[in-house]
């Protein structure tokens, strides 16, 4: 059992990557739609889901050991530091994992009630993408973080895709040039970091910014500004925010669930990179991008929200509340202090299984209404109206944050944060003015859905969805209601945020695992430099 | 920096496919808001 506490930090990484490939091996069941009995897709679902499980179990367990307080710091292959890559897992890398793993069981499940057969390689992609969530959660160093981006990218990139169709791979053209604009300015940020301060390791990188002055700090700041719009176009913050409802509501639901949690690892980057490397204490450097991040993100949640009311089909709705929501919690981050992140990791939490969540409720609305679908007029009535009316005012009323649900008490926790901040009317009314907005939106979409019905057409689907698309939506949601009824420890979790900002500790923790051994990372000087 | 060069020549080799792919199945490259629908196919 030590051997395997001793290689854990790096286990949600290797696992998604090892099934990955042990998935291509067994090789596909051949992309056609009567595919759904073939042998091979039954195993590849078996062996998909039990990995997607025993991910879940290792990351409730990094979450416990990380909840003590210790960064737990693994070096792969045990290479010294500028050489070797450094996995570090805090509580916010470990809450991020947990998140991830809770979003990717349901969706995972509730693709193998069909979608997985709709084309080729799913379930092996579907590991891939985790993979790169997982590692850009619990990478150490910067240059590593553009790699694991890159990994879920690619592998998002697929699934986006997955189904084909016109209109997906339209809008796929649109994300994935998009992102590799962003992928280019990633490698402009990070170079010039690199060359301010002669590493990219996340922990030195926090005791060297700091040291920056004079006109060197003006290019780090620059570099922060550029890593701001990468991290900021995955995250969807204002003015890079417009890609993200066609490509949300193009993808297949299961994948759209999924990319809910991709756009957390951007907003997870700008913790690690603005929120704390830029962020108190960082010397000339301190708070870089503060000026313009809270106006920013009081826009997106406000664009977000405008964006849901105008929305004509609700899948499209609930890919412009995605917005909403991360504009809130870049409200709470950009507050820059510790009450305010303890509001921001809870209602992050919250908001993506809701919204995780939202996505599979929409397919399931949309497969019961005949040909309207998703598009929201009225039309024939759904078959199961109850269940899925319930689910629906569920969800709801916990993205608007209505008490007693998770959504509420994040909200709170974010307000009372704000007291004697300086803008602290502004953001109060922008955030009660988003909750209330978003209610009404997702009030007029179930009202047309599920009361403004014509009774002169058919029903649309003569039997209910299977029980286990049901099961799994439900499994998602009663996650967020959990929440709500374990709000009292996942609290005092993320109010441990401060963690984050003792860069010492960070460092510390990096220092023990390669204590004796000389630091052979310098500035760079333009004569010589190690080659990444 | 290997790794981006690879990584950068690998996704714009699959971007040139995508385009490809999506022309063929749209019958046209434009790829904004507008439906394109009377283009030949």
């Amino acid at each position: 059992m030590s051997w395997i506490a001793a290689h854990l930090p790096i286990l949600p990484v290797l696992l998604p990557s090892l099934t990955a490939v042990l998935l291509l091996l067994i090789g596909d069941h051949g992309g056609d739609d009567a595919a759904h009995g073939h042998r091979k897709l039954l195993w590849a679902r078996r062996i998909a889901l039990g990995s997607v499980l025993l991910g879940l179990v290792i990351a409730a367990e990094l979450v416990r050991e990380a909840a003590g307080g210790e960064i737990l710091v693994y070096l792969l292959g045990e290479w010294p530091a500028p050489y070797g890559i450094a996995i570090v897992v805090d509580r916010l890398g470990a809450l991020m994992l947990l998140l991830s793993s809770l979003v990717a069981l349901p969706v995972l499940w509730y693709a193998t009630g069909g979608w997985d057969a709709h084309g080729r390689y799913f379930h092996a992609l579907f590991q891939f993408q985790l993979m790169g969530l997982n590692g850009a959660f619990v990478t150490g160093d910067l240059f590593n973080l553009f790699v694991f981006f890159e990994v879920l990218l690619i592998a998002s990139y697929a699934l986006m895709l997955h189904g084909l169709g016109g209109q997906r791979l339209r809008v796929g053209l649109h994300y994935m040039v998009l992102n590799l604009a962003a992928s280019a300015l990633f490698l402009v940020g990070v170079s010039l970091l690199y060359a301010q301060t002669g590493t990219l390791n996340l922990a030195d990188l926090g005791l060297r910014v700091p040291r920056i002055e004079g006109p060197d700090a003006a290019v780090a700041q620059a570099a922060a500004w550029l890593l701001l719009v990468v991290f900021g176009f995955k995250a969807a913050l204002l003015p890079l925010s417009l890609w993200l409802p066609a490509t949300y509501a193009a993808a297949c639901a299961p994948v759209a669930a999924l990319f809910a949690i991709m756009t957390q690892v951007g907003v997870y980057a700008i913790w690690r990179v603005h929120g704390v490397i830029f962020g108190a204490d960082a010397g000339a450097s301190a708070y870089a991008v503060e000026p313009l991040l809270l106006p920013l993100a009081l826009g997106t949640s406000v664009l977000g929200v405008l964006g849901a009311l105008a929305a004509h089909t609700l899948e499209r709705l609930v890919a412009w509340l995605t917005v909403a929501s991360v504009g809130t919690v870049l409200v709470a981050l950009s507050l820059f202090n510790a009450a305010a992140w303890s509001a921001g990791l809870y209602y992050m939490a919250n908001s993506t299984l809701v919204i995780a969540g939202l996505f599979l409720l929409a397919e399931l609305v949309a497969a019961q209404r005949g040909d309207a679908a998703d598009r929201l007029v009225p039309a024939s009535p759904v078959s199961q109206p109850t269940l899925l009316g319930v689910l629906m005012l569920l969800a709801a009323a916990s993205a608007a944050g209505l008490p007693p649900l998770p959504g509420f008490i994040g909200k709170l926790m974010l307000l009372q944060a704000s007291t004697d901040h300086s803008w602290q009317v502004t953001i109060w009314s922008t955030v009660l003015a988003v909750g209330f907005l978003t209610l009404i939106g997702l009030a007029r979409a179930g009202s047309i859905m599920f009361w403004h019905v014509r009774t002169d057409l058919p029903a649309g689907a003569p039997s209910g969805a299977s029980p286990k698309l049901i099961g799994a939506t439900l499994l998602l949601l009663a996650t967020t209601v959990a929440m709500s009824v374990f709000a009292a420890p996942i609290q005092r979790y993320t109010a441990a945020a401060e963690q984050l900002t003792d860069r010492a500790a960070y460092a510390r923790a990096d220092a023990r695992v390669r204590a004796a051994r000389p630091p052979t990372a310098r500035p760079y000087d333009g004569t010589a430099g190690a080659p990444r | 920096m290997l790794t981006a060069i690879v990584i950068g020549f690998a996704t714009t080799g699959f971007v040139i496919e995508l385009a490809l792919r999506s022309r063929h199945d749209n019958g046209s490259d434009q790829v904004d808001a507008r439906p394109d629908t009377q283009a030949p196919r």
